[in-house]
């Protein structure tokens, strides 16, 4: 592996755990909205 | 002077050499999930089988944390033991011991998820539950994986405790204190440990051996571990029916306690009387392992199903 191929898997592998980062976070502050909701007695 | 290579970048070493960041595949294998849903099972049914209801959004949020909590305490007790877990051949394919991941990567991402488990759990429910489920993990990390995995052949009995907690937090995180019910739930998963894993060690024996962990059949031998397997068999099948003896379900969970607890009593006594010889795949004793782990879904679910038919 050459190092442009080497950077390209890294870079590839890093957008991959971002995604999932995001859409862990994004679900997470839904289920924080719906925590804050269901407190209030939603 | 030297000579340039007129392609200097491949020289490079070969792929398995340079740091590659772990794949996120490998942070969910961290959590152990196969482990996770027995886990989040028994926590679930021990928030359904409490007295109170709580809001869908809630429970969701209670069941999640269990199961964040759970994986934390996975994720940290592989980052402790990753240099047992190269030397056996059923855990050597870990992230850790197969250097997909680096130990400081387990290390934050179970430290960070125990963290934020527990406060979830305490914003969304209450803090007694947000505290069992600290408690729970601090006990798998730092009673059994750092202080009696390595150090006693007891260390199953002890550390069954922490697996123990789940449908205890499920509870509590329902109705805000504690019952006999969620004692008696707890009680039977921490009965219910050592022969389920007993049943393990005696078929991975050799794995546990040539890692140094001292696990029953490796410091006591086979029949000894057979006999203990027995002998803790019949206080966790009384525990499997005292629900039921104490009229706190009904005759659906009394019936199916007996009946699932009788075949376990079966499978156990045939895991005593195995004398196993060359090649014969040690039959008996994954027939118990595996019925073991079916033994906790049924109870727990027909627990349920009980409780929905009262």
């Amino acid at each position: 592996m050459n190092e442009l191929e080497y950077t390209a898997a890294v870079r590839a592998r890093q957008l991959a755990r971002a995604k999932v980062m995001a859409w862990t976070l994004g679900a997470l502050v839904l289920l924080t909205f719906g925590i804050t909701i269901a407190k209030m007695g939603g | 002077m030297e000579t340039m290579s007129p392609e200097p970048s491949s020289n490079l070493a070969s792929s398995s050499e340079l740091p590659m960041p772990a794949d996120w595949r490998d942070f969910i294998a961290l959590t152990k999930p196969r482990v996770m849903t027995l886990v989040v099972f028994t926590g679930l049914c021990g928030l359904l089988v409490a007295p109170v209801t709580l809001h869908p959004v809630l429970a969701f949020a209670a069941v999640l944390c269990i199961a964040l909590g759970a994986g934390a305490a996975a994720a940290l007790n592989q980052w402790y033991e990753s240099d047992i877990d190269a030397k056996m051949k059923r855990t050597a394919q870990r992230p850790l011991p197969a250097g997909r991941m680096d130990r400081q990567s387990a290390l934050h991402f179970g430290v960070g998820m125990s963290f934020f488990s527990v406060i979830l759990l305490g914003v969304a429910t209450n803090w007694f539950a947000a505290f069992i489920l600290a408690i729970s993990i601090l006990f798998y990390v730092m009673i059994y994986t750092v202080w009696l995995k390595r150090r006693t052949a007891q260390n199953i009995v002890i550390g069954g405790a922490a697996g123990a907690f789940p449908p205890m937090i499920g509870w509590v995180a329902a109705t805000g204190s504690l019952d006999v019910m969620p004692i008696l739930l707890f009680a039977l998963i921490f009965l219910w440990t050592p022969p389920h894993f007993w049943a393990l060690s005696l078929y991975v024996r050799m794995d546990y051996a040539n890692a140094g962990v001292p696990m029953l059949p490796v410091i006591a031998g086979e029949k000894v571990t057979r006999q203990h397997i027995a002998v803790y068999t019949l206080p966790m099948v009384a525990v499997a029916v005292l629900p039921w003896l104490l009229h706190l379900t009904g005759p659906l969970y009394g019936i199916t306690a007996i009946a699932t607890s009788l075949i376990f009593i079966w499978l156990a006594w045939r895991v005593l009387i195995h004398r196993p010889v060359e090649g014969d795949g040690m039959k008996p004793e994954k027939q118990l392992f595996f019925y073991s782990i079916l033994y906790q879904f049924i109870l727990f679910g027909v627990l349920v199903v009980d409780k929905v038919m009262q």
